[in-house]
């Protein structure tokens, strides 16, 4: 049974509403549409505040927010809004039965057969009437094939269950003279689905051709009679190629499955013929035997995965789609909430650009900030710093299961499980859907994040991350008086390089992992201008990621052969779908981020941080300015995360994979624990000492270069770096050396290349 | 996997007075081996109130179960490890916990 929304675990106020804003960049002058949830019916208010802060863990500075518009929504009635999980491809209706005799084949690959709930594969049913068929997988996994009319259903059942992860050509005829149903599964591969293959028959009632002929299609999931959920019987797995024939299909028909559409042979045309190779990077479906007949997909079924027919000899899709001509289904997948509208703000023109929310307070001291970035507005002045919020990479880790699903992650803590509310909370509450660091249901791992539902990674006062983290570069950036405005991956991958230019210096924030193409691009083209750099995080710059095309609420990960990573990728499946591109990391697509900010992602560990210590190169007349009233030769050994300025994902150079020549390595870090582990592409085999205490390239690399047309770069190689900043009072040599940093990376002096080393 | 022995109740003594910067290397290994196992029905803490309150839990069978909540509150987080650390003993080695430790 699912848990309730707001089960009031942690007090009554935690998670009672819950929402999610239309965009989480916008501009002045521009309006967005705010989507609430409430556990219980109750009365709201809103208020417009700045956020300056919103790590609250010990040792951080607090939330810190402003009202700068109150009330800007009152006495709104809040109520429960579902959400609905799970994947389908819809159809509209099509006239078979004047074929009283008639096949549907196709090929399925279940990835779950033996779940918790029956699944439906392909149906035409009406749940009002009962009425309509329907071809799935029981509890125990065996095909069936259920019709009938006004409840009075049949129900055929194959006895042997399918192999999970197998692929089957199935086949069922009817025929609506006598109700005489026949149900097949052959394996594809008969070795590795031995003794699986099974027929049956049956005389079942015969449903009411009238009405069949008025419903839709569905792949993936029955309809229900309700509102809510509309749909139900998830399928978890592949469909490839489902085609109806006007006449009872023989097994050379069946064999036409394993030949490229194209080239497929019937005895007579296909009433339907489903050729999901067509239009890949799309949510259309194509039916190929009715001019101009599609259909559509819902809540994210994956494409660009291998078919019945791929056979190893092709890794890219768009070289071969026929072999991609698989949709993968899942029970757990989300594209939008669909919440409705409670409230609308239009940012006022001169509102600065930075970090707000919607603070929502209910009568009772319920509360949800729905956070999002007033971003400058186009053609406006620009501010001499942009912070770049990593909005890439807040939806990658969107709402994250992995500590809850995936049970090596307390060895990989190094510590025992403790699980803080918003895990439990998620946990509990599937329908917000997963990131992109979780599995399915059926193991497989997550390619697609979506913003349109709460996520949890824009949430403040939760676990040092993401947002959260990020705003303790702006508690910073407000303490000491800097002007900045707040700019987003979102804005840098639609503008491309416009999005930057105009700023002096761009610094980043804790963890700025994804980039796509374009963003990567257009920091490059950035640096060549002699725009200035500062990558204030660790793990940066590392994976791919690419935006759908046409709904920028969407983001696709393919992770590939490499890299820290919570999933493998299947062979075959490391393209992406969007855009077609290579996946993985960007040292594995040839474009390792040493050539981009001097360092690249060496280890990882989560239990504790640890501190820098100069070296030689600090002391280089082209580093005076970063060390300027830092006397110390231990940096950053305090901080609210881990206790070290040096932790949790970090960084070094390397010249072999383009950290510039004559980089300067001013500070290195030191004494990381057993439980910081070398990253799989740095140790081609693995060995009992990729550990910290043991490795000897686990560490994280500050490193300042200059680049060509008075640009620079500064790179700190660690995520709590950012954790550090406000120790004693904001009086601590992290901070002074973020701030000797950003002031002369804002100044106009162009940095002169070195001539020599 | 690692077997435990009837002399690694020796070390359960240092798991409080030590993190993981300066831990022995053969306590890791017991850790390491403490926190192995399949998730469902598995102990765990839970934080009730942010960094304040805790209370051990057992995950359910499935995705998305309620995680059961012992009754008992732990103000420190260090009290609570040292409550699952008992309880993970105790379900994973075949030796009994030191009755010198409580």
């Amino acid at each position: 049974m699912p848990v309730p929304p707001g089960v009031g675990r942690f007090g009554a106020s935690m998670y009672e509403i819950l929402g999610y804003p239309s965009t989480w960049t916008v501009a002045p002058g521009e309006t967005i549409e705010f989507k609430v949830s409430c556990a219980q019916p109750l009365r709201y208010y809103a208020d417009l505040v700045r956020i300056r802060c919103g790590d609250s863990s010990p040792g951080a500075p607090g939330l810190k927010e402003t009202v700068v518009l109150p009330g800007i929504a009152r006495n709104i009635q809040g109520r429960h809004q579902p959400t609905e999980i799970g994947s389908r491809a819809i159809a509209p209706a099509l006239a078979e039965t004047a074929h009283r005799v008639r096949s549907w084949i196709l090929a399925i690959m279940p990835t779950l057969p033996s779940s918790r709930h029956e699944q439906v594969i392909l149906s035409r049913w009406d749940a009002t009437s009962a009425t309509g068929y329907a071809l799935g997988l029981d509890l125990q996994g065996c095909l069936f094939w259920e019709q009938g009319e006004g409840g009075q259903l049949g129900r055929i059942t194959l006895t042997r269950p399918v192999v999970a992860r197998q692929w089957y050509l199935v086949a069922v005829t009817v025929d609506d003279r006598n109700g005489e149903v026949a149900l097949s599964q052959i394996p594809a591969n008969p070795l590795l689905a031995s003794c699986s293959d099974d027929t049956a028959q049956a005389t079942l009632p015969v449903p009411p051709g009238p009405l069949v002929d008025t419903l839709p299609l569905s792949m993936g999931a029955a309809a229900t009679a309700h509102e809510s959920p509309r749909w139900e019987r998830h399928y978890n797995g592949r469909i490839d190629s489902p085609t109806l024939l006007p006449y009872a299909a023989e097994n050379k028909d069946l064999g036409q499955l394993r030949v490229a559409a194209c080239e497929r042979r019937y005895a007579q045309p296909p009433l339907s013929a489903w050729d999901f190779s067509q239009h890949i990077d799309s949510d259309i479906i194509v039916d190929t035997a009715v001019a101009w007949r599609t259909g559509k997909l819902e809540n994210l079924p994956v494409r660009a995965v291998p078919g019945v027919r791929w056979n190893a000899s092709q890794m890219n899709w768009r070289h071969c789609p026929d072999h991609y001509a698989a949709i993968h289904f899942h029970d757990d997948s989300l594209e939008d909430a669909n919440w409705e509208t409670d409230f609308c703000l239009t940012i006022p023109t001169d509102l600065a650009s930075g970090l707000y929310a919607a603070r929502l307070t209910g009568p009772n001291g319920e509360q949800e900030r729905i956070t999002f970035i007033v971003r400058p507005a186009p053609g406006a002045a620009r501010k001499p710093i942009a912070f770049l919020a990593s909005t890439a990479t807040y939806l990658a880790y969107s709402n994250s299961h992995y500590r809850l699903d995936d049970e090596g992650m307390e060895m990989k803590a190094g510590n025992f499980m403790v699980l803080y509310p918003w895990e439990v909370y998620l946990g509990e509450h599937r329908e917000l859907g997963l990131s992109l660091y979780d599995t399915h249901s059926d193991g497989y791992g997550v390619y697609y994040s979506s913003r349109r539902r709460p996520v949890f990674s824009m949430h403040l006062q939760c676990r040092t991350w993401s947002l959260n983290a990020d705003t303790l570069y702006l508690d910073w950036l407000d303490e000491k008086g800097f002007d900045y405005d707040v700019i987003t991956d979102d804005m840098l991958h639609e503008e491309g390089l416009q999005a930057l230019e105009g700023y002096r210096v761009v610094m980043t924030g804790a963890h700025p992992e994804y980039w796509s193409t374009r963003m990567w691009q257009a920091m490059v083209a950035f640096q060549q201008q002699g725009g200035r750099l500062m990558y204030m995080g660790g793990n940066g710059f590392y994976w791919r990621c690419a935006y759908h095309p046409e709904k920028p609420w969407l983001m696709e990960v393919r992770r590939t052969e490499t890299g820290a990573r919570y999933s493998e990728t299947p062979p075959g499946e490391s393209y992406h779908s969007y855009t077609g591109e290579y996946g993985g990391t960007w040292r594995r697509i040839g474009t390792p981020p040493q050539t981009l900010v001097g360092v690249g992602t060496t280890a990882t560990g989560f239990d504790a941080s640890s501190y820098y210590r100069r070296l030689p190169d600090s002391n280089d007349p082209r580093a005076a300015f970063i060390f300027e009233g830092v006397n110390e030769e231990i940096i950053g050994n305090f901080g609210n995360a881990g206790g070290g300025a040096a932790g949790d994902e970090i960084d070094r150079a390397d010249f072999r994979l383009g950290t510039p020549a004559h980089a300067l390595i001013v500070a290195r870090s030191e004494k990381h624990t057993r439980y910081y582990n070398v990253v799989p592409e740095e140790t081609t085999y693995h060995h009992p000492t990729i550990n910290g205490e043991e490795a000897r390239n686990c560490y994280a690399d500050m490193v300042f270069y200059e680049c060509l047309n008075g640009g620079a770069v500064f790179s700190t190689g660690s995520i709590t770096w950012g954790a550090s900043l406000a120790w004693n009072g904001y009086d601590n040599n992290v901070s002074r050396i973020t701030e000797n940093v950003l002031r002369r990376f804002a100044n106009p002096t162009p940095f002169p290349f070195p001539s020599k080393n | 996997m690692y077997e435990i022995q009837p002399e690694d109740a020796e070390l359960l003594k240092y798991f409080r007075t030590t993190t993981t910067k300066n831990r022995p290397l053969k306590l890791n290994r017991l850790l390491n081996r403490l926190r192995m196992g399949p998730l469902p029905g598995k102990k765990v803490i839970v934080c009730t109130k942010p960094y304040s309150e805790y209370a051990i839990g057992t995950l359910g069978q499935y995705r998305g179960d309620p995680i059961k909540l012992d009754e008992k509150r732990y103000t420190s987080l260090a009290d609570a490890q040292w409550a699952l650390l008992k309880l993970r003993w105790e379900s994973i080695s075949p030796y009994p916990w030191p009755a010198d430790l409580d």
